[in-house]
Parts: structure tokens; C-alpha cells; sequence
């Protein structure tokens, strides 16, 4: 009985295990949000300039999302440097490297965060 | 389980025995990555830090701790210790450590030697539920608690070479920290004193492969009918456990020193070993 009770053990720890294993590396992923610094360009209007009738209205005619198409007469291109979010599904042998430099941290309202942007530290923060 | 005392099964335990120390050096070819291959989004069944310069695999407990820290179930590393635990159970500690073999090792030092009682291993369990498990996941990788901001073999494989590494660079020098590097100084002197005093006392992975032996293919078993009550069973292990009273014990790494006694052998959960004698 002693045997039979061992030998049930054993191949329930490594069935148990191999299920883990192929779970783990074939299905299971996490959501990671990374930070990105997007550089976009706007336009903005010149001093003095003063929009038509019906500027910046949404649906008024012939204008679109407050812009006449093609028409920037009266407004200088700007570059500005946005921050947006970016959701990734990272696998879990993926997460396993990026624990080992911190790469993953968890945020206060319970989303992964990425630590980095660009190139991974070097070396682990402990 | 059928008894295996056939004298030519125990010879060749024997001289397999003998070979634990090759054995150990040959699996740093594997753990130290010679080819550079850096697999380190697979984990590797020994504790083995794999912000080391030379780690081919990922360490479980660090993966363990890490995922408790970002509260994800680390599937992989848990697959990975099963089925070497399955296969293996304590076999790793005995036969593949880099860290146990370390201390193999400063233990060949002729020093005075002492036996740490075996009570100690049960403090595994506390620094495997409290350190891996259960501070990083209340608290996060910054606690001072942090399993691997305290693991001497990350000090010794990650911080040490990383700190010299800076060094030659020319870059502004990371030092390891004073906790990381007082704990290997302690476990490296108290090596050169007593057998394995991290395996014995707070190896996390240790303890996970001691309860994995109760379900371990291979199995160590003490035969009452081959003893003669010799008693030299308890020198003969490193640990200083009576194999009269318990031949599993739960510091046993499977040195397989106690084979040497003829009432001690290694089964599989399969039966006997296949005697050919």
C-alpha cells in the first residue's frame, strides 16, 4: 500500500509537473504596460491669427476634427514628446528574464509595469 | 519495495558514489555557460544566480521570489521543480549544486569540524514561506527581506563578479550590498567548520527537494535485517543521522556516503534495481 501510495505520488508530481512546464511556456502570459516617449508633431496657431467661422467645431462642413484638410496657413509646426501606454503580452519565459533586472515591477493599482524603456539594465537592482 | 542487497548492485553504488565530485565539476559546464548560450527565460533546477555573468539558466528561486513579487504564479519554475524533484529529489543538491558544491569543497579544509543539529533544516521552510514566497509579496522586491537580497550565491556569482566587472570597465563601481556580503562571508567561513551550513540550515531550494524525496523516483532504504549495529552508518553521514532511525532524512542531499554501510541502498519506486550478479 506504502508502495502504490509512492508511486501515485510520483506521477502525480510529475505529470504535475510536466503540465506546469508546457502551460508555462505555451499558454500562460502576463499583461506588461511599457511607457514610451512618442515624439508627434502639431500645429499651432501664429499670433494674431484668428480662425474662421466655424473653426475647431467637429462636423461642421468641410472642416475635420477642427482642422481644415491640408489647409495650415496661420499655424507653425511644432514637435512635442508624448508619454503613452502600451499594453504587451509578455510570456512567462519572457517574464522570467526580465525579473532578473527588475524589468517588471508592480504598479499600486495592480498592472505590470516596464521599468525601462529602450535598452534593459545591465545588472539586477539587488 | 523489493530489498536490494546483492552485492554487485552495491558495489556499483558504491563507485558510482565516487564520482560525485566529477560529477559536480563536469555540471558547471552545463550551469556556467561555457557555449554563452544565456537560456535565462528557462530555469535551471539549481540555485545558481542568473544575474551572473556566467549563468546558461535562470535560478527558480529567484524567478519565485521575483513572480511573488510581481503576484504572477511562476509556472515554469514550479514545473521545472517537479519534475526534477520527481526525478531526482535531493540527487540535485548532492550531485549538481555549484553553491553545495562550493562548500563541498571549503569543507575538504582540515579544520576542526562540527555537526549542526538537525533541527536546523526545518528553518528552510521559514526562509522558503517567509523570504521567497511571502515578503516579496506583501512587500516587493525593495524589502530588505528580499530572498535574493540575501542569497550568498547571487553575492558570489552576481554581485562579486559584476562589482569587479564594473571596475575594469572603468565604470562607477556597484558594490554588493553589506547584508549580501556579511552572510557570504558567514557562510563561507562556517564551511571551513561544518558540512554544508547554507544546504543545512537556509536553502530554500534544498527544502523544496527534501519534500519532494517522499515522491522521488529514487529512494534511499535502510534494510533492519543487514545491520549488524555497527553504528557507523552515523559517521559516515555528513549530517550525523543514525540510519537505524531515519536513512531520509530531512538534510539528506543524497551524497550516497552511507551506501558504504552494507544495510543501506538506493531503490527506485519501481522495484529493485536490476542485479546482474
Amino acid at each position: 500500500m506504502k508502495l502504490l501510495i509512492r508511486r501515485a505520488l510520483f506521477f502525480l508530481l510529475l505529470s504535475g509537473g510536466v503540465a506546469a512546464v508546457v502551460y508555462g511556456a505555451r499558454y500562460h502570459a502576463a499583461v506588461v504596460e511599457e511607457k514610451r516617449e512618442v515624439e508627434r508633431e502639431i500645429l499651432i496657431p501664429l499670433a494674431g491669427f484668428a480662425p474662421g467661422t466655424g473653426f475647431g467645431m467637429p462636423g461642421a462642413p468641410g472642416l475635420s476634427d477642427g482642422m481644415p484638410p491640408g489647409n495650415d496657413q496661420g499655424f507653425m509646426k511644432k514637435k512635442i514628446t508624448q508619454q503613452v501606454v502600451v499594453e504587451k503580452i509578455v510570456a512567462e519565459a519572457s517574464l522570467n528574464r526580465e525579473v532578473s533586472f527588475g524589468g517588471v515591477a508592480l504598479a499600486a493599482d495592480g498592472t505590470l509595469l516596464q521599468t525601462y524603456s529602450g535598452r534593459p539594465p545591465s545588472l539586477c537592482p539587488t | 519495495m523489493v530489498s536490494m542487497t546483492g552485492e554487485k548492485t552495491k558495489a556499483a553504488i558504491r563507485k558510482v558514489a565516487r564520482w560525485r565530485l566529477s560529477v559536480q565539476l563536469l555540471s558547471l559546464l552545463v550551469w556556467l555557460d561555457p557555449l554563452m548560450v544565456r537560456c535565462h527565460t528557462v530555469c535551471a533546477p539549481v540555485l545558481h544566480c542568473y544575474s551572473c555573468p556566467l549563468a546558461t539558466f535562470a535560478c527558480p528561486i529567484g524567478v519565485l521570489a521575483n513572480f511573488s513579487a510581481i503576484h504572477v504564479i511562476p509556472f515554469l519554475a514550479l514545473g521545472t521543480l517537479a519534475v526534477a524533484g520527481a526525478l531526482f529529489g535531493s540527487f540535485i543538491c548532492g550531485w549538481t549544486c555549484p553553491f553545495g558544491l562550493l562548500q563541498d569543497l571549503l569543507d575538504r579544509v582540515p579544520t576542526p569540524k562540527f555537526v549542526l543539529p538537525n533541527g536546523v533544516g526545518y528553518l528552510r521552510f521559514l526562509v522558503l514561506l517567509g523570504l521567497v514566497i511571502v515578503v516579496p509579496y506583501l512587500w516587493g522586491d525593495g524589502h530588505a527581506l528580499f530572498f535574493c537580497r540575501v542569497c550568498p550565491a547571487g553575492a558570489l556569482e552576481a554581485a562579486v563578479p559584476n562589482t569587479v566587472h564594473t571596475a575594469i570597465r572603468g565604470e562607477a563601481i556597484v558594490w554588493p550590498t553589506i547584508t549580501k556580503s556579511v552572510i557570504l562571508v558567514v557562510f563561507v567561513v562556517l564551511a571551513l567548520f561544518t558540512w554544508r551550513p547554507w544546504c543545512s540550515a537556509l536553502c530554500p531550494l534544498g527544502v523544496i527537494f527534501s519534500v519532494c524525496n517522499g515522491a522521488s523516483l529514487l529512494v534511499m532504504r535502510f534494510h533492519r535485517r543487514d545491520c549488524i549495529e555497527c553504528v557507523d552508518c552515523r559517521s559516515l553521514c555528513h549530517t550525523g543521522e543514525d540510519a537505524r532511525v531515519r536513512v531520509n532524512q530531512i538534510r539528506c542531499i543524497r551524497c550516497l556516503e552511507c551506501t558504504r554501510c552494507r544495510a543501506v541502498t538506493v531503490e527506485t519506486a519501481f522495484g529493485r534495481m536490476k542485479d546482474k550478479g
